[in-house]
């Protein structure tokens, strides 16, 4: 049985200018999902998603049809994401520096207080956009198995081929995600 | 079974990497320990809480605007492409292009004067310049034809003057009673040879 994906790859390879649309068509949800939720912003998303195809695209004489093409291109999109995330990291001014001329305040009083009230926590889904916040409380490695695992729904295989990671270690950081993210929402 | 092995369970458990032993012992811990079986709700809440993530879709024209910032192939590659998928066409039209080439050449070396007349006694020639003249009140009684030069009619010619790959000047005093015609043999030459190579090719 040979899927969607690969008459689509074949048909590019070969030269067919329209086979390459339909298998951004069939993607681009996916990807845009993972990268927004990785990255927890729209325009950095589109860019970054824009940026998977079009890597893909330049890669395709490198793709192996051993593995699935889906793992293959959620592989390219972490990547660039958590990329991303490390340069944003270098250049973002660290909440922990202490402000000049005020001894012993540092950046994060000067936030909002992000919690929500107890009332809020009772409201389940998007709501106040909690699943975002406790993502991103996540560092990166954990991030992208737990969207791929849990909002992606890969499974642990899938996932250890994407990730190019033991699966041994991909069940250490399923395990240390959910105890973390139990922590961070109070469950 | 402690609460530290009964944790590592309760994961594998979420992973559904369980035997159906390990589950029933499982079971038996969280029945008697309210801090795992806590904990175990905890966690299976977490995953609910993740998987109820609304889905976000990638936004308008997202394919359009990926197909613009591809890389334009370049000519190079538009030929390698078309190779890969009509290889025979492409060695066709390339065959038909040398052909077409070497046959080209062969009628521009072929440039010999070349004179088809019945009456050449009445005729003018002078080779030098590649030209003929059938002077004034001089009658030819039949076609002419010439090839790779020109001809001045000045007197009269009874039937056809054909020049192929050359001009026919005809005089206030002269007549043609036939067809006059100037043929460029180029096209008609490639043509020629091709259906010649072509067949020497079949049979």
């Amino acid at each position: 049985m040979v899927s969607i994906e690969e008459k689509l790859i074949k048909r590019i390879k070969k030269g067919d200018r329209d086979a390459f649309p339909e298998l951004v068509e069939l993607y681009k949800d996916k990807i845009y999902h993972v990268a927004y939720r990785m990255l927890g912003n729209a325009q950095e998303a589109e860019d970054i998603a824009q940026e998977t195809f079009i890597r893909v695209y330049a890669n395709l004489e490198n793709y192996d049809p051993n593995y699935k093409f889906s793992t293959w291109i959620y592989r390219i999109a972490t990547n660039l994401c958590i990329d991303l995330l490390r340069k944003r990291k270098q250049s973002v001014y660290s909440l922990d520096k202490t402000m000049e001329g005020a001894e012993g305040v540092d950046w994060h009083d000067r936030l909002a207080d992000p919690d929500l009230g107890p009332e809020d926590k009772l409201l389940e889904g998007e709501f106040h956009g909690q699943v975002q916040k406790a993502i991103d409380s996540l560092s990166p490695k954990y991030r992208s198995i737990m969207i791929l695992r849990y909002l992606e729904d890969l499974s642990l295989n899938e996932i250890s081929e994407a990730l190019k990671l033991p699966i041994t270690t991909i069940k250490t950081r399923i395990h240390r995600g959910r105890e973390a993210l139990k922590k961070k929402l109070n469950f | 079974m402690n609460c530290h092995q009964a944790n590592e369970l309760i994961h594998s458990y979420l992973d559904e990497d369980l035997t159906e032993h390990e589950q029933s012992e499982l079971k038996q811990h969280l029945c008697q320990c309210v801090d795992c079986r806590t904990h175990f709700h905890g966690l299976r809440q977490v995953i609910v809480f993740l998987q109820s993530a609304s889905h976000v879709y990638a936004p308008e024209n997202f394919t359009e605007k990926v197909m613009a910032q591809l890389p334009k192939d370049t000519m190079l590659q538009v030929w390698k492409k078309r190779l890969h998928r009509h290889p025979l066409l492409v060695a066709a039209s390339l065959f038909i292009l040398l052909m077409a080439g070497s046959s080209y050449s062969l009628w521009a070396d072929d440039k010999q004067f070349l004179l088809t007349t019945p009456g050449p006694e009445h005729l003018q020639i002078n080779s030098d310049k590649n030209i003929v003249i059938v002077p004034v009140n001089q009658t030819v009684a039949g076609d002419i034809v010439i090839r790779n030069g020109d001809i001045k009619v000045e007197g009269t010619v009874e039937g056809n003057v054909v020049a192929i790959d050359g001009h026919i000047y005809l005089a206030s005093t002269g007549h043609i009673t036939g067809e006059k015609e100037e043929i460029s043999q180029a096209v008609e030459w490639v043509w020629y040879n091709l259906k010649q190579t072509v067949m020497n090719l079949t049979y």
